[in-house]
């Protein structure tokens, strides 16, 4: 029921705006901080985030409480924006002091226990005060417009939904490239604060307003001293020489004696350094190595394409093969600036040479577009752990490069190793990687203990592993480069790890549950590559569904998750063995349980009035966020391996889904004429089934678009959708729960927090589990399953209306 | 033993500043020819048993080092660590456990690391160069290094890894078929599998192989006493000169692992040390300086001291790699406190591979990498001047 109208729309909405955008900001600007310190992952990012999502839910339930004991939502707001302005600055300052408190030494990765424990202590102040600020906005709102219904919710979701797309944007376009992280959050904080306070306290508004002009320049004092605390505690007695903000994450320069090394994100990039072109060579000796290592393999290599590794000495050492032209691709200019004045000679050198054209673009999409061939293609890019990364070793980017090669033309790939990989993480991997290659190229070789070098051809006498013959083409070439000789090949290739790593490979992954067991090791005479490769026909065939690593299904960094685990003791291995068992029909008990429970609860006369519905409505607004997210995982990976990861494209996707949020919410508050209907939410729950069921025929056939524009459309399309059926999910769930509830803040606060809950719950299943096991049609089939159960759920608990009585207070 | 007499200076092609030439290409594959044809001869005389690896083979044998504490549990005396053990408990190093009321290895002829590698690979430079030793190493560890290259091997349990069943017998069997020179327990950690290692290298002595071991020292004084007589070198990681970092970053201490040194060079072992220097966590010069003053006091200026470059990884993976003028700082370090022999490991070229006369300067042996380039040694003297070059070289 809606009545007066005698409220002032700016000053509200404004508030309501700057929810959404500090939220957005805020939740960049700490995940950016927490990433740093935790050298993220696929992983870490779930943890971050679902700790993000679990207090912002508690926060709303507080929330409620809240303003059911004191009435004034305004004067609560006032007080929560106050808190939210200081919490947000000492947020980021705490974080940079987490790791005094983590025990790990420099240079260790923080165990799972330390990410989850430290986001959740860090995180929780701001993330419950931005909760609480969701139902105090939504009771204003409802108070505005003296209204009994759960329309002040809606309009808060669509209002917020608005900030976080304004957010996302003001963060990408003009907050990252003038503030830093301190200075970001005090800004944002200042202003969420000036807009409280502008509706009733226009004075004090304008001192918060004078306060921030002249404390954020000052804060970049603030960003200094706790940037500087941070590398002190994280890595003592390296000396930290500057930041970069880049969109990508912050670079960090840090100098050791006469090394620099250089930090984005918390992962170490590479390091350089030293007086001269010997003790530089030295220094960069695996970027060095690795360059004469794949060159020698091409009998004349002409045209090469260098992806990544530029800077840590790769394409100096490329250029000394007489090469006519190489087209070297770095996605982050603001590496190269960050790194110019620290770069050795030779690599200023060799950027500046007229051989050498550097493209700031996706690797990924530079590789598809097409154009000029190459001879060779090194790709010299981090190991594959996120989704993002492990898209350059997939089999269809392995075809994409297979299609950029000429004739006699030779890919490489490299990747962090053991000798004779004898853990089961690591010798997953690396054999996915071999496995994968091999399913576009006839031939590859693998060399390497600390680091795995993946070398590929089509042709059966391109490679070669005979030292002689390298160390010849090697000489022959005049290369002459300081701290490598071509003896170095011989000690590369020496037979017998050579031998064993390639029988390692070959054999792994040959069985339904090779995963799962030990990695095999090789008989204690391996016996040459030819024999080996002579009697590989003899082998049971790969198991494609944990060793093929493909855009659909990127198990590669599933795997590298189990290594990272390894790695730093998480102890989440048995969680991890658990995720490489999960088959499709896993997901039907908890859809049976669901329905059971529904049925119940229906079937007993205490709980099939009131109970019974209410549990089949948080069914649906559960499920709703679950497959949300799920398709937003998706998509979002699908697109960024289709299409190619650009910053600007993935936020628009991104932004997309929020505008369509938006409109759902509200073509719903329009257009639907009683939304405690429970008829129309369950046909909302058909509709996200069927969209499901739709992008999951549909995701393959987009794969195979060739036009970027149309790749683009498709993705946005299939976003814009999802975007319009979760929001108008959101004010439907909210009505039938107050209708059932007659508590109008507390209705928004569950609905809220159980939406949360499951987006949460689906992100960490599709992006840890789902994605790179089942693949990502499996996302949308799950999103499908859970929304036809919500359906049905619903069908069961009773479709009546409910009249919506007075709210309680 | 393949000593030449060569000429040391200006043998270097101008062609390449670290001096390989094509007749150095004609060398390495030469070399790798021959590891070719050495590892052919190994099916024909290998036990079959022994050619595949099995997962999770388990070598359980009663061991000596386990004594009552009178409560009914039983205390490991192999190792400092002194676990002590209830029934069905297993050791910190994961392969010594109590079972039946005795104490047991589960590390003895299950070998997880069998490869046959350079000497110099080992690392031994003062032992039989360009000779061949066969490595050996089983799961289990009694210490952690955060930065132990061998973690998937060395920090688990032996049901976790495949292992070949190698009892001592074919080990010293296997290692005759592949022209070994030399047995080598390492690369993993000996003191793992230590009843294994004796026994393997008391009948190894019996069959003319050298035998060499690589340890991190972590052992207690009596059983190191059985070892020392089998041995003909050792080649021992001293991690630090430390405590702090033994006890934060290996979970060990330090007072054993020096006891074992000068135990080793008491008993008049080849001795030869190697200390990884981690940049900023135990590359500090005078905790370097330290180090070197109390080898040259306790141990003579002549062994050899392996200073070798961290690259990152496992718990370690985002530490960059030691900056090599770090290296060069320490090994400068390491010659102004008198030690004779000091040499720079992976960081391959680095002229510190080479072995100098500390007599003359002269080079004794060229090396790239584990590949050694020229030996200019005269019946173990410098070519130049005659002073000897400690080791054994025939």
């Amino acid at each position: 029921m809606r009545r007066a109208r005698s409220w002032r729309f700016p000053d509200h909405l404004a508030m309501v705006l700057m929810l959404g955008v500090t939220g957005q900001v805020g939740q960049v600007v700490l995940l950016r901080e927490l990433l740093m310190v935790f050298h993220g992952n696929e992983l870490s990012l779930g943890v971050i985030l679902a700790a993000w999502m679990v207090w912002v839910g508690v926060g709303s339930r507080l929330g409620a409480v809240a303003v059911q004991r004191w009435p004034d939502p305004y004067r609560l707001l006032r007080i929560d924006a106050t808190l939210v302005a200081l919490a947000l600055p000492a947020t980021v300052v705490a974080i940079r002091a987490l790791p005094g408190v983590i025990d790990a030494p420099p240079g260790a990765l923080p165990s799972l226990a330390d990410m989850a424990l430290g986001s959740l202590a860090l995180l929780a102040p701001v993330t419950m005060l931005l909760g609480a600020q969701f139902v105090l906005l939504a009771r204003a709102w409802r108070e505005l417009d003296a209204s009994t219904d759960a329309s002040g919710a809606a309009k808060t979701y669509v209002g917020e939904a608005l900030g976080n797309v304004t957010g996302g944007l003001a963060f990408t376009l003009l907050l990252v490239h003038h503030l830093d992280a301190v200075q970001t959050s005090l800004a944002i904080g200042a202003a969420m604060l000036a807009v409280a306070l502008a509706r009733r306290q226009r004075g004090a508004a304008l001192a918060v307003v004078v306060v921030a002009l002249v404390g954020v320049p000052l804060a970049s004092h603030l960003d200094a001293w706790s940037e500087r605390l941070q590398w002190r505690l994280q890595a003592p007695r390296y000396e930290l020489l500057e930041t970069h903000r880049s969109r990508y994450g912050t670079i960090a320069v840090l100098r050791h004696h006469d090394q620099i090394a250089f930090f984005q994100s918390g992962h170490l990039v590479f390091s350089t350094g030293g007086v001269d072109d010997r003790a530089v060579a030295f220094e960069e000796q695996d970027a060095v190595t690795l360059a004469h290592l794949v060159l020698t393999q091409h009998r004349d290599p002409r045209r090469v394409l260098l992806v990544g590794g530029g800077l840590r000495g790769t394409l100096r050492e490329v250029l000394r093969h007489g090469v006519e032209r190489v087209d070297y691709v770095e996605l982050d200019p603001a590496l190269l600036t960050a790194a110019a004045p620290y770069l050795p000679a030779g690599t200023g050198a060799a950027l500046a040479d007229a051989r050498v054209r550097v493209h700031h673009t996706d690797g990924r999409l530079f590789v598809k577009a097409g154009g000029d061939a190459y001879d060779l293609i090194l790709v010299d890019v981090p190991d594959p752990v996120t989704a993002v990364v492990n898209r350059f070793y997939t089999e269809e980017f392995f075809a994409e490069a297979s299609a950029r090669l000429l004739p006699g033309g030779v890919l490489a790939v490299s990747a962090v190793s053991t000798p004779d990989l004898r853990g089961a993480g690591i010798a997953n991997r690396n054999a996915t990687l071999f496995h994968t290659l091999r399913r576009v190229f006839p031939e590859v070789l693998a060399i390497g203990e600390r680091t795995l070098t993946l070398i590929a051809a089509h042709d059966p006498d391109q490679l070669s592993h005979d030292a002689a013959v390298l160390m010849r083409r090697y000489l022959e070439r005049g290369v002459s480069s300081p701290g490598f000789a071509a003896g170095h090949l011989a000690l590369l290739l020496e037979p017998g790890p050579l031998e064993r790593i390639n029988w390692v490979l070959r054999h792994h992954g040959r069985s339904a549950d090779a995963h799962l067991q030990p990695p095999p090791a090789s008989p204690l005479v391996p016996g040459d590559l030819a024999r080996q490769r002579a009697q590989e026909g003899e082998l049971a065939s790969v198991s494609e569904r944990f060793f093929v690593n493909t855009d659909a299904r990127p198990v590669g960094y599933y795997h590298t998750l189990v290594f990272w685990d390894a790695l730093s003791r998480a102890d989440a291995a048995p969680a991890l063995r658990w995720i490489a068992r999960v088959e499709p029909w896993w997901a039907l008990p908890p859809a049976a349980l669901l329905l059971a429970a529904a049925v119940a609860l229906r079937a007993l006369p205490r709980t099939r009035v009131r109970a019974a519905p209410r549990y089949a409505v948080l069914v649906a607004v559960f499920t709703t966020g679950l497959s949300t997210m799920t398709m937003q995982v998706a998509l979002l990976f699908a697109f960024q391996s289709i299409y190619g990861f650009v910053y600007e494209m993935v936020g628009l996707i991104v932004a997309i889904f929020m505008a369509g949020l938006a409109l759902g919410a509200t073509i719903t508050r329009l257009f639907v004429p009683d939304q405690a209907d429970r008829r129309v939410l369950a046909v909302v729950q058909l509709a996200v089934a069927l969209m499901a069921l739709g992008v999951a025929v549909a995701l393959p056939w987009a794969g195979g678009l060739a036009s970027p524009t149309a790749v683009f459309v498709a993705f946005a399309l299939f976003t814009f959708v999802s975007g319009v059926l979760n929001g108008a999910d959101f004010p439907l769930a909210t009505s039938c729960f107050l209708a059932l509830d007659r508590r109008p803040e507390r209705s928004a606060a569950i609905v809220y927090t159980v939406e949360l809950m499951g987006a949460c719950g689906g992100a960490a299943l599709a992006s840890a589990v789902i994605a790179p096991v089942l693949g990502i049609v499996a996302c949308c089939m799950l999103a499908a399953l859970a929304n036809a159960t919500a359906f049905t759920v619903l069908g069961v608990g009773g479709l009546r209306p409910a009249r919506i009585d007075a709210p309680a207070t | 033993m393949h000593q030449r007499r060569n000429t040391v200076s200006g043998e270097r092609s101008s062609a390449s500043p670290t001096g390989v030439s094509r007749r150095d290409v004609l060398r390495a594959a030469a070399l790798g020819a021959c590891a070719l044809c050495l590892g052919a001869l190994g099916p024909g005389t290998t036990p079959a048993r022994a050619q595949s690896a099995q997962p999770g083979l388990i070598g359980r044998a009663p061991s000596p080092w386990f004594e009552p504490t009178g409560d009914g549990r039983l205390r490991c005396t192999l190792c400092p660590r002194r676990c002590e053990l209830a029934e069905g408990e297993r050791g910190g190093c994961r392969v010594r456990e109590h079972r039946g009321g005795s104490g047991h290895t589960l590390a003895y002829g299950n070998p997880s690391l069998v490869q046959l590698d350079p000497v110099e690979r080992t690392p031994f430079f003062h032992l039989l160069p360009g000779t061949r030793a066969l490595s050996v190493s089983t799961a289990g560890c009694p210490i952690a290094c955060r930065f132990c290259e061998v973690w998937d091997m060395a920090l688990v349990a032996p049901e976790e890894v495949m292992a070949y069943d190698l009892p001592p017998q074919a080990l010293v069997d296997h290692a005759l078929a592949v022209g070994a020179t030399s047995l080598n327990f390492g690369f993993g950690e000996p003191v793992a599998f230590f009843e294994y290692m004796v026994d393997a290298a008391a009948l190894a002595r019996a069959a003319g192989l050298r035998v060499l071991v690589h340890t991190s020292g972590y052992v207690e004084e009596a059983p190191l006493a059985t070892l020392t007589p089998l041995l003909d070198g050792a080649n021992v990681d001293l991690k630090s000169f430390d405590e702090g970092f033994y006890r934060d970053m290996c979970a060990a201490e330090l007072a054993p692992v020096l006891r074992s040194i000068r135990s080793l060079n008491r008993s008049g072992v080849h001795l030869e040390l190697t200390n990884l220097l981690i940049p900023t966590l135990n590359d500090d010069p005078e905790q370097v300086r330290a180090m070197c003053r109390w080898i040259v006091r306790e141990l003579g200026p002549d062994v050899p001291l392996h200073l070798a470059r961290f690259y990152p990884l496992y718990q370690l993976a985002n530490l960059p790699p030691t900056p090599v003028s770090t290296i060069d700082r320490a090994r400068a370090i390491a010659f102004e406190e008198g030690l004779h022999y000091v040499y720079v490991a992976r960081v391959t070229g680095h002229e510190g591979e080479n072995t100098f006369c500390p007599g003359c300067g002269a080079s004794a042996i060229a090396r790239l990498g584990f590949m050694v380039e020229e030996v200019a040694l005269d019946d173990g003297r410098c070519a130049e001047c005659g002073t000897a070059i400690v080791g054994s070289w025939n």
